[in-house]
């Protein structure tokens, strides 16, 4: 259960890296078409009923869904009640908390850091990699945490997404929920404990990380 | 080197109406212009143009045989392959890095890296190469801009208004640095924006003023009598050939 929860982490927060970074530099460029649409679709989870949201995407991933028929008929890939739907459903817990504070900072970042990147003779790519990301990193880093936090104490969308199937997707969240449903409050409260000393010791790196010169 | 040539016309917008900058000059090799003019009058604007971070409705830049902008042919060299050393008057220097990753982040592939540690000591920043921005005074700020800009072998020079936000003693100093730079031919051209009219004339070798973004006048810095509006008109098309940069 632990190791499980540990590696649905770990797939979450890289697809919040690789996602955050996408969606926060779109975000943060105004003027295109379907940039609202994007932006109330990824801070839909913040503020939606886990357990809605979490039916909705089993609506959508189900094996009947729009899209998890296809993804199950041409890929193989079958989202709900698996690894891949605990994935899922901590990625969209945790996206508008990454996405949002990583737009921000790319918003802020003043725009002659890059015309003066320009000017040196550096592309695009090198003026996003060394210049505009190290000045966001403690957007990036602080958003990270922030997910993982929530993605580790996510139980509607897991529950939905995942099946709570003992030994296949059980998280530590659903654990301590099951324990308490079955009157086990002493593994309740063990794994309660385990998942504070977790969450308080990214609070500690996120107070640290904000306190470091910039860059990497 | 090379002269360069341009003509840059676009609409100036500000909040009390709009004016056209229409500018046309040739500089010689190795010459050095002091661009001057009330606020408004298109300096900056004139400079970003050049540099490429702004478009042209329409015009030319030609440097030497090299062709970076034609609008009637459709040429717009990005400005990554201008060849540009920009001094922008808020420094742009990249908060994230030392003095000497400035420097190392802006050099050509070809540049040695001892070329870095003779910009430092050229602008006098060579104890301080590990210091960020930050942690460095104004006049620091804008001698490592300038290392910066140098530092990526600049066919042309911009520099906007370099030196204003400098107390006059350090206005001194960067004004010698300046020169000296000017005398290593650390760049084909340098164009320098400033409002002051005894730091144009030690620092360049002609002066143009700007008056809602036209050339008002136009003279060697020696002999301010002899300025007098400029009447060149192109008889060559602007661009004989496109510009290969690798």
């Amino acid at each position: 259960m632990l190791w499980l929860t540990a590696r649905v982490a770990l797939a979450g927060s890289l697809l919040h890296v690789v996602f955050g970074l996408a969606l926060g530099y779109a975000l943060a460029r105004p003027g295109w078409r379907g940039r609202t649409a994007l932006d109330i679709a990824v801070t839909l989870p913040l503020v939606f009923p886990p357990m809605a949201t979490g039916f909705l995407l089993l609506m959508i991933f189900g094996r009947r869904g729009p899209l998890g028929e296809p993804l199950r008929e041409h890929f193989g890939i079958d989202l709900i009640f698996s690894f891949s739907g605990l994935v899922l459903a901590a990625f969209v817990a945790g996206l508008p908390l990454v996405v949002k504070p990583v737009q921000s900072a790319f918003e802020n970042i003043p725009k002659i850091y890059a015309e003066a990147a320009r000017t040196l003779g550096k592309t695009e790519w090198q003026i996003f990699w060394f210049v505009l990301l190290p000045n966001l990193r403690n957007a990036l880093i602080g958003g990270l945490v922030l997910a993982l936090g929530r993605s580790l104490g996510e139980v509607g969308m897991t529950l939905m997404l995942g099946g709570n199937i003992e030994g296949r997707t059980v998280t530590a969240s659903l654990d301590i929920y099951n324990a308490v449903i079955n009157g086990e409050f002493e593994r309740a409260a063990a794994i309660s404990v385990l998942l504070g000393l977790v969450t308080g010791g990214l609070f500690v790196v996120l107070r640290r990380n904000a306190r470091a010169p910039l860059g990497w | 080197m090379s002269a360069l040539h341009f003509r840059l016309q676009r609409t100036l917008a500000f909040a009390s109406g709009s004016s056209r900058l229409d500018v046309e000059l040739t500089l010689g090799p190795g010459e050095w212009l002091a661009l001057q003019g009330p606020s408004g009058a298109g300096k900056t604007s004139l400079l970003r143009l050049l540099a490429g971070l702004e478009s042209p409705e329409s015009g030319f830049i030609r440097v030497g045989d090299d062709c970076w902008l034609d609008s009637e042919r459709g040429i717009v060299l990005p400005t990554r392959l201008r060849r540009i050393g920009y001094v922008f008057q808020e420094h742009a220097l990249f908060p994230h890095m030392t003095a000497r990753q400035q420097l190392a982040f802006a050099r050509r592939p070809e540049t040695p890296s001892a070329r870095l540690d003779e910009l430092l000591e050229l602008v006098g920043l060579a104890q301080l190469a590990d210091r960020y921005p930050s942690a460095l005074s104004g006049g620091q700020k804008q001698r490592l801009a300038l290392a910066r800009a140098l530092a990526a072998e600049p066919r042309i020079l911009l520099l906007d208004e370099p030196l204003s936000a400098l107390d006059p003693e350090l206005r001194q100093a960067m004004q010698t640095l300046l020169q000296t730079v000017r005398e290593a031919g650390l760049a084909d051209h340098a164009i320098v924006v400033t409002h002051d009219l005894p730091e144009a004339r030690r620092l360049a070798e002609r002066i143009v003023r700007l008056h809602r973004g036209r050339i008002f006048s136009d003279g060697p810095a020696h002999d301010l009598q002899s300025i007098h509006p400029p009447l060149f008109v192109p008889k060559e098309p602007p661009c004989a050939s496109v510009a290969a940069y690798s």
